[in-house]
């Protein structure tokens, strides 16, 4: 059972990250790994937040917000993988169980946003109004974003008692399977990563074998 | 259309506002996102984001001021980071009474140019470097705080520089802007972010072979996740997310039938 005060402090930073998302500030404290590390750090555990926000921050690389792109939201369902890997980590089955789990209620959190821009269009200046009141403008404006943080508060409250007990059962088969579980969570990760040179252009694979020279060396030597 | 009140300041052929609005204008930028919609995109958030200097520009004349909120909450979009720019050029353009046609063709033309710089330089290449930073520290074992706060600072670091950078462009270039996006420190600051991308990502991709197949046991099966990966980052959205969790579930039948 989720404790009712904590999932209301739970909900109520999901929905200012739910707000850092796209409507106030982007300041990236959204980011898998800022979220889930906050998510950790609430249940007592930042470091248990980081090593799977880690993984999250892996796989959401690719996730790229251009233009009116639909894409997963992982603000929201970050903060809750971080708070159920410190409830339920650490181990492999757990990361691969609370990972995939996360990865499904973002492409909800995604889908959120695609309804809520559709609704901002009730709440915005239509198109070709000759005179606006100045006043008129911010109120609209401060609604969207009070509406934005609703959606992110629920979101939360839902995603966290949802993912809680959907955790429990995934957990109860996959801790039998710790060995098959990290290697899905770890080709999971390098593929996210691997993926991460097209980022930066084919032409420079020479400064990406200069990194991984590098890398090899930092594990020889640790 | 009034054109700007005699105590507004112009030096140099430039255009310069108090502090104050300059500072309101680069807060309420942060906001600018805040009303998308599938209808007029950022209009309303435009028009939030230009409203302390339409104010301050036409304190004593509220019918343009109205005027001018009503034709810059029209369909209008933009890198959220570099809405600034575009806001600081159209204060200009407005206060040196072009127009409201001048000013509608200078969004539209503006629109596209906005939108790619900014996704370029923010979302395709620093924010994906930033990212491997954060995670390259972690996975050398620093702690956990501190690679948050690399991540943020670097992250941050260009956002809000971008916002200020562009009002001060946008009041100063005007409807010369243009010329001023196609400055060679946006270019090479991609350019250099892409680099260090580059690096960080072989070097994080190594060391995340190094850390994840420790826990898969047999040095046969840490050869075939490591080029397993490898192979799928080519499909990496589709086949990784709907894999991990598909392969989540088939665990979780194949676990309670056997």
């Amino acid at each position: 059972m989720v404790d009712p005060l904590f999932l209301l402090l739970l909900a109520g930073i999901g929905g200012l990250l739910a707000l850092d998302g796209s409507g106030v500030g982007q300041v990236m404290i959204s980011r898998p790994l800022v979220a889930a590390t906050i998510g950790g750090w609430l249940a007592g555990m930042p470091a248990e937040g980081a090593m799977i926000g880690l993984v999250l921050e892996a796989l959401h690389l690719s996730v790229l917000p251009f233009g009116a792109a639909t894409v997963p939201e992982s603000g929201p369902s970050c903060l809750i993988g971080g708070w159920l890997f410190a409830v339920y980590g650490p181990g492999p089955a757990a990361l691969l169980t609370i990972s995939a789990l996360v990865l499904a209620w973002g492409w909800v959190g995604g889908e959120s946003v695609r309804r809520l821009r559709h609704l901002n269009a009730r709440i915005a200046i239509p198109e070709g109004v000759p005179e606006v009141e100045p006043a008129s403008v911010e109120r609209r404006q401060l609604a969207a974003v009070g509406l934005d943080f609703l959606r992110g508060v629920l979101l939360t409250a839902f995603g966290a008692v949802a993912l809680f007990h959907l955790a429990r059962i995934g957990l109860r088969v996959w801790e039998g399977m710790p060995g098959l579980a990290a290697l899905g969570i770890g080709i999971g990760v390098v593929a996210s990563l691997a993926a991460s040179t097209r980022f930066f252009e084919a032409r420079r694979i020479r400064l990406a074998m200069g990194g991984a020279a590098v890398g090899i060396l930092i594990l020889v030597l640790a | 259309m009034a054109g700007p009140p005699p105590s507004s300041d112009r030096a140099g052929g430039g255009f310069v506002l108090p502090l104050r609005v300059r500072l309101a204008t680069v807060l309420r930028s942060c906001l600018v996102q805040a009303s998308w919609n599938y209808q007029t995109l950022l209009g309303t958030g435009f028009a939030f984001v230009m409203l302390p200097a339409i104010r301050y520009l036409h304190r004593d004349d509220p019918a343009t001021v109205r005027a001018l909120t009503g034709r810059h909450a029209d369909l209008f979009n933009s890198h959220p980071f570099l809405a600034t720019l575009a806001a600081g050029a159209l204060i200009r353009i407005e206060a040196e009474g072009r127009g409201p046609d001048i000013a509608r063709r200078f969004k539209n033309a503006l629109r596209g140019s906005l939108g790619s710089i900014g996704d370029q330089l923010v979302w395709r290449t620093w924010r994906p470097a930033c990212a491997l930073v954060g995670i390259g520290l972690l996975l050398v074992g620093a702690p956990w705080w501190l690679a948050i706060a690399a991540y943020l600072l670097l992250f941050n670091a260009l956002n809000v520089a971008l916002r200020w950078w562009g009002l001060e462009v946008g009041l100063s270039a005007g409807f010369e802007v243009g010329s001023r996006l196609r400055s060679p420190w946006l270019a090479n600051l991609r350019e250099r972010g892409a680099d260090a991308g580059a690096v960080l990502a072989g070097l994080v991709l190594v060391l995340a072979i190094g850390t994840f197949s420790a826990g898969v046991g047999g040095m046969l099966a840490k050869l075939v996740a490591a080029a397993a990966g490898v192979a799928l980052a080519v499909w990496v959205r589709p086949v990784v997310w709907v894999g991990l969790v598909l392969f989540w579930l088939i665990g979780i039948a194949l676990g309670m039938m056997l």
